[in-house]
């Protein structure tokens, strides 16, 4: 018992949620429900739960477009003090590349979020955007 | 509101109309623009119905963007109108909302 109190005191800095899905579009709409749910749940208001489904999907539907047959899709929500990292990653053929800065999907990104980041190398993408956590 | 994606086409005092329902991501923008094309094809002024749309990303935006060029390139115009909030959002954070707006009724 004294653990659970212990454990239910500290700062919620290990809050991880991840969930891997298959690369391919179908699944895209199981990603941004699961997004929703999340987002409620940390009780963000309903403006800010529907920005967060569409930078998620957003991130993933890059991803998508560049991974290979048969890959998976990684999802990792990051839950915070004060903010709430998703990092999204997929392996990337190594001939397609992340769309240029100037793509809408960026513009949405950078629209809906603190901030954006992404990392290409050879073999992998990742995307990590990062948003506010409501104020309690 | 069903998630499916579904279009009708009709015509209101003459304009063509076009009712897009459904969420509009990658897996479905292709058929939207397709759609869209064809329809500014076949009418010099087509207006878009988004309120029956619960999901745009920027997928959807490239769509109803090649659609707009689609429509300027043979002189014709496409418009929006009666987006949600959120869909409303996304198109004015690309820039593309405001090409897409019908201009205001003359007074």
């Amino acid at each position: 018992m004294s653990q659970i109190l212990h454990s239910t005191a500290e700062p919620v800095t290990d809050n991880v949620v991840a969930v891997t899905v298959p690369a391919d579009g179908g699944w895209l709409g199981i990603l941004r429900t699961a997004t929703a749910g999340l987002a409620a749940r940390l009780r963000f208001a309903g403006d800010k739960i529907e920005d967060l489904r569409i930078a998620v999907d957003e991130a993933c539907a890059m991803l998508l477009v560049i991974a290979p047959p048969g890959a998976d899709l990684h999802c990792r929500f990051e839950i915070g003090e004060t903010e709430l990292g998703v990092v999204v990653s997929a392996p990337a053929d190594a001939r397609r590349r992340l769309p240029e800065p100037s793509a809408f999907a960026w513009k949405v990104l950078n629209g809906l979020t603190s901030r954006v980041e992404a990392e290409q190398t050879p073999d992998r993408a990742t995307i990590r955007l990062v948003t506010e956590l409501p104020h309690p | 509101m069903g998630r499916e994606y579904g279009v009708t086409h009709g015509t209101e005092d003459g304009l063509a109309v076009v009712r897009v329902q459904g969420e509009i991501d990658l897996m479905t923008a292709d058929a939207l623009r397709d759609e869209l094309c064809a329809a500014v094809q076949a009418a010099p002024v087509v207006m878009v119905d988004l309120s029956g749309v619960g999901f745009l990303d920027s997928t959807g935006v490239r769509s109803l963007f090649d659609a707009y060029k689609c429509a300027a390139d043979l002189g014709h115009h496409l418009y929006v109108r009666d987006a949600q909030q959120w869909v409303a959002k996304v198109l004015d954070v690309t820039g593309v909302g405001r090409l897409l707006t019908p201009p205001a009724p003359k007074s």
